[in-house]
């Protein structure tokens, strides 16, 4: 029997039907395409979002992730070859207030003395480490509370570094 | 505003990505497509209510959820022809005791489920006996049965 013979009262549309398994196999790829970037963690977590800005050498280098999600923790890895000195000797290590105020510090190693906020600028301030003239390192478990692109500085005397971070909603 | 703008945006994916996988993504079939359900639902639940588990917060989900879905009612009955584009549309399946190949396969239909519905509903024994087989919007197979 064909279509034409077919009795049934039916909703049937075969043109729309052929249109929309069309779409199904385009957005089927587009579907696919997106699991694999999220796997290669465009979506954070992945050799996509690994960062690192500057080299272990330069001043100041940071270990981060181009792509995180807010409510999420992830790490970032601060070095810096010779930190500025405050005149009680502590080390301190600038951020950019936009940023700083757009990330939770779950956890920070080693853990600041104090952080003072100032409008432009968070500046933590560290005990003076054992071997002064060696480089400071920090470690900081962070998670965004806001999504958007964040423009990242830190800074530390004379050294700065920038990078931008993607945090998605 | 958060919440309402997670619940949409949840509802809005969950309702594409069910439209792209098919008619019969939604009809729960085996244990696996159980289990994906469950899954869904609570990778669903975490996106939206966030670390937020107030009672407010609920209230302010499940009353979004509810309006989107009578929206989407209102939008259907204003607009008729947006109704195969939001929910899909019914689609025979085998005519008159013949399977419709091309279309099962592009439904991921097999000749199997139309029979365990035909047993199911009618206790008909082949595939002879069945005058029509049709996929509806909901993923579910309906049978009619030739008149003996």
């Amino acid at each position: 029997m064909s279509e034409g013979q077919r009795i049934l009262e039916l909703d049937e549309n075969l043109e729309f039907q052929r249109r929309e398994w069309q779409v199904q196999r385009i957005a089927g790829g587009v579907l696919t395409v997106f699991v694999a970037a999220a796997g290669l963690g465009l979506f954070g977590s992945g050799p996509l979002s690994h960062a690192q800005a500057g080299t272990a050498s330069a001043p100041i280098w940071v270990q981060y992730e181009r792509f995180v999600r807010t409510g999420t923790s992830f790490r970032m890895r601060v070095q810096c070859q010779s930190p500025e000195r405050s005149p009680h000797n502590e080390a301190l290590l600038r951020i950019s207030r936009a940023y700083f105020d757009s990330i939770r510090i779950d956890r920070l190693t080693p853990e600041p003395i104090s952080i003072d906020l100032e409008p432009d600028v968070a500046i933590l301030r560290f005990a003076a480490p054992l071997d002064e003239a060696g480089p400071a390192s920090y470690v900081f478990d962070v998670s965004p509370v806001r999504a958007g692109i964040q423009s990242v500085e830190l800074r530390s005397g004379s050294a700065s570094i920038h990078f931008v971070q993607l945090a998605y909603f | 505003m958060d919440s309402v703008l997670r619940t949409a945006s949840m509802y809005g994916f969950l309702v594409m990505i069910f439209r792209i996988t098919g008619k019969r993504s939604l009809a729960q079939i085996t244990a696996f497509d159980f289990i994906l359900l469950l899954i869904i639902g609570e990778a669903t639940q975490q996106a939206i209510l966030g670390n937020d588990f107030s009672f407010t917060n609920a209230c302010v989900v499940i009353a979004t959820l509810m309006l989107l879905e009578l929206g989407f009612s209102l939008v259907k009955g204003w607009w008729p022809s947006l109704d195969p584009v939001l929910e899909s549309a019914p689609l025979v399946v085998v005519d008159n005791g013949r399977p419709l190949e091309d279309r099962m396969v592009r439904e991921r239909v097999d000749l199997a489920d139309v029979l365990a519905a035909a047993r199911e509903r009618h206790g008909l024994e082949r595939l002879d006996q069945i005058k029509y087989a049709v996929l509806e919007k909901s993923g579910g197979i309906s049978i009619v049965p030739k008149e003996r």
